[in-house]
């Protein structure tokens, strides 16, 4: 019995010593500590993220058969996706659609933060009133999507109530199936991903800086403008980048409350799959991918996040 | 398959004499299966046969895993199977596409059967990923619909050889499926006759400026170019040889009405699913769209006086089927479940959403079911297949009987059937030049 007693102290100092050597090694190197870490996220990225991405390059060489792709390699796709003035319709499209999302969540978030962070004093309501725009997000997107089809349709609550308040005599059609109606959805789907960096760019504005703008006799407006808008740039860039993102890649809402008679970009994918094109399906969405780079790229050269 | 049917049956000789079954030691296809728990046994020649009520069958070591749409792969018809047979069934409801996509990249592997659009099939037949299965093996085959087996029946496409090319390996000796015929029925309009206040009678009504902004279709490139070009050629409005395998010239031509028409606000929404077509048309977001049966019998299920139309020009026909993997494990199951599903139980469950069976051995499951009529005067078969009072013309509401009338009726007025065009690649181009325009 005394024996592994005895022993034990001697097997932990020696386990304590390994260790005590690698962390010296680990200090000496701190690169090698630097790429233990990145290691598994690496490798993780590059088993479920950077394969696919790559397959989907590959297969945007080859060419569609009926039973499959055949590895038979050709430009074919991009010619004739890039030649085509259907292609850059859709994509001119795409970018009116996200670009006119987020100005319209631009709009719609900047009042809502500011709210929340100035007019709303007590903490438990300025949690209760975020917790209110996360709720909604609990649930899942198509979901939330679906659900407009109540609202704006032509028994819908929207068109009940004003027929109710004789505001209307026939349903209004334009509340569904339009560009207008996907518009909505978009707005509603993505100004969560706006308030929340907005709101935490607000709170990291210096309180005496908003008291010696009051002081000083600035209205409101000239506060928003000249103090509240340069100093939540971090945020308006981050919230920009994840709206642009989520835009770019939008196909359901177009679907389903916009009647699917505007397709995007990512739709576009999709009805290539439809009918087994997967060669020109990979070639869009290695096109709509580059395009979502160029764009982030371009978007983060305005403003460098690093600095958020 | 042996090993349990002769284990089964020896455990119950012990317990109900039943010696025939065990002293045969044979089972499934080609002699007596005594299937059935102790204390009631029901003698049947084949498992798949029909089993009375209270009644299950031993559980086999063999199980069907099927893939298919969610009008075919229902809880209820596999629980049926699974009672009849004792076969464990699992299945996976998907849309066409990604059924046939799963399929290729591997799924024939994990799955015994697929329930497909015949349209569709060819890509896993030429990919040699399903089995041929020989027509001995299904044996109600022998109460088959002619259109099924013979050239010279109603609805037989001399110039595509639809639906023949697609079920045989040889359509001329019809030796072996290459996809068995599960369901099959034919495409049209649906609309709200409450609203529209007059029969819609062609396909041309779709593309009528009288119903501007009052129109869905369908998100097809084939689908919908084809009924288009059916309309076109029917009217000489084009020059079109064969709207289900139209040239490159003749699907520009009609793509380009399509455009022109949408650019005038002729459609308020492309629809995409089922489900949305059901909302769209009992909603009233739209009066009429180019839709399927079962969406119609749907939207009138909610009280909805809606309607599905007789076009001049001709329905739109098609069919699904039963395919078997290649290599299954299961071979024995997924035979059971193709003579399942056309022993006439199964055929007279989708009865009611419109569907014909391509046997007629349902026939006497809806002669014996008076479920559908409100007034109880037509039995299910009367109704589904003789169309009910519906071969007189219709007045209003409620419509009495089958919209459009009898079997026959409906199948002597085909415009065409829904083939894989040759040219399928342009007809997508194209149909995104629409969708953009």
């Amino acid at each position: 019995m005394l024996e592994p007693i005895a022993k034990a102290p001697a097997v932990e100092v020696s386990t304590t010593l390994v260790v005590r050597r690698r962390v010296a090694f680990l200090d000496r190197h701190p690169g090698v500590a630097s790429w233990l870490l990145v290691l598994p996220g690496t490798l993780w990225m590059m088993l479920f993220v950077g394969i696919p991405l790559a397959s989907i390059v590959l297969f945007s060489f080859w060419r569609s058969g009926f039973a499959g792709l055949v590895p038979d390699y050709n430009v074919e796709n991009y010619a004739a996706l890039l030649g085509g003035r259907t292609f850059w319709r859709i994509t001119l499209w795409t970018y009116e659609v996200v670009i006119m999302a987020l100005a319209g969540v631009i709009v719609l978030a900047y009042p809502a933060a500011y709210a929340i962070w100035r007019v709303v004093r007590d903490d438990r309501w300025k949690t209760a009133v975020l917790l209110l725009c996360i709720v909604p997000f609990w649930t899942s997107y198509l979901t939330r999507t679906i659900t407009w089809l109540p609202m704006f349709g032509r028994e819908g609550v929207v068109n009940r109530v004003l027929l109710a308040l004789g505001v209307i005599g026939e349903p209004l059609e334009i509340l569904l199936y339009t560009p207008y109606s996907m518009m909505w959805g978009l707005w509603s789907l993505y100004i969560v991903f706006m308030i929340g960096p907005l709101y935490h760019s607000m709170t990291k504005i210096d309180e005496d800086v908003m008291s010696a703008a009051a002081m000083l006799g600035a209205t409101p407006v000239r506060t928003f403008f000249h103090i509240v808008l340069p100093l939540t740039r971090p945020g308006l860039m981050a919230g920009s980048l994840f709206v642009m993102v989520l835009g770019l890649g939008e196909f359901f809402t177009e679907r389903v409350i916009g009647g699917a008679q505007n397709p995007m970009l990512a739709g576009l994918i999709l009805r290539q799959i439809d009918i087994f094109q997967w060669a020109s399906a990979s070639a869009i969405a290695v096109t709509l991918t580059v395009l979502t780079l160029v764009t982030v790229s371009a978007m983060l050269r305005l403003f460098d996040l690093r600095k958020v | 398959m042996s090993d349990e049917g002769t284990r089964v049956s020896r455990r119950e000789f012990v317990h109900t004499g039943l010696q025939l079954g065990a002293a045969l030691g044979v089972s499934g296809l080609g002699g007596l299966t005594i299937v059935g728990e102790a204390g009631a046994q029901t003698k049947r020649q084949y498992p798949w046969e029909s089993l009375p009520a209270g009644e299950t069958a031993p559980p086999t070591k063999l199980q069907l895993r099927t893939i298919g749409l969610g009008v075919s792969v229902q809880d209820r018809f596999l629980r049926e199977f699974e009672r009849r047979t004792g076969h464990k069934a699992t299945g996976k409801v998907t849309g066409l596409t990604p059924m046939i996509t799963e399929w290729l990249a591997g799924a024939y592997r994990n799955y015994d059967t697929n329930e497909t659009n015949a349209n569709r099939n060819a890509a896993l037949w030429n990919a040699k990923l399903l089995q041929a299965i020989p027509v001995d093996k299904v044996v109600p085959w022998k109460s088959a619909r002619d259109l099924f087996t013979s050239p010279k029946a109603l609805g037989h496409d001399e110039v595509s050889g639809w639906p023949l090319v697609e079920i045989w390996v040889n359509p001329k000796t019809q030796q072996e499926f290459k996809l068995v015929p599960q369901f099959f029925n034919c495409d049209s309009i649906g609309y709200r006759y409450d609203l529209i206040k007059e029969d819609v009678t062609s396909w041309g009504s779709l593309v009528d400026p009288k119903y501007k902004g009052k129109v869905g279709i369908l998100n097809d490139s084939l689908l919908t170019p084809g009924w288009c070009a059916g309309y076109m050629k029917k009217n000489n409005l084009a020059q079109i040889k064969r709207s289900d395998n139209m040239t490159r010239k003749e699907v520009d031509t009609v793509i380009d009405f399509l455009i022109k028409r949408k650019r005038e606000g002729q459609f308020r929404a492309i629809w995409e699913d089922y489900g949305q077509c059901v909302n769209m048309l009992a909603s009233g977001e739209i009066w009429l769209a180019d839709s399927w049966n079962p969406v119609v019998e749907d939207v009138k299920k909610q009280g909805v006086v809606c309607k599905y139309a007789f076009p001049k020009e001709g329905f739109t026909a098609w069919f699904h089927g039963v395919a078997v993997a290649k290599d299954t494990p299961n071979l024995q199951a997924a035979i059971d479940y193709v003579n399942f599903c056309l022993e006439g139980w199964w055929g007279a469950q989708v009865a009611p959403q419109g569907y014909y069976s391509p046997t007629t051995t349902c026939e006497s499951y809806l002669k014996a079911s008076k479920r559908t009529d409100p007034q109880g005067r037509f039995n299910d078969y009367e109704w589904w297949y003789l169309g009910g009072e519906s071969e007189e013309p219709k007045k209003g509401w409620p419509i009495r009987g089958r919209d459009t009338g009898s079997f026959r009726k409906r199948w002597s007025n085909v415009m065409h059937w829904m083939v894989w065009p040759d040219d399928a690649d342009y007809y997508a181009k194209r149909w995104n030049d629409f969708l953009s325009a």
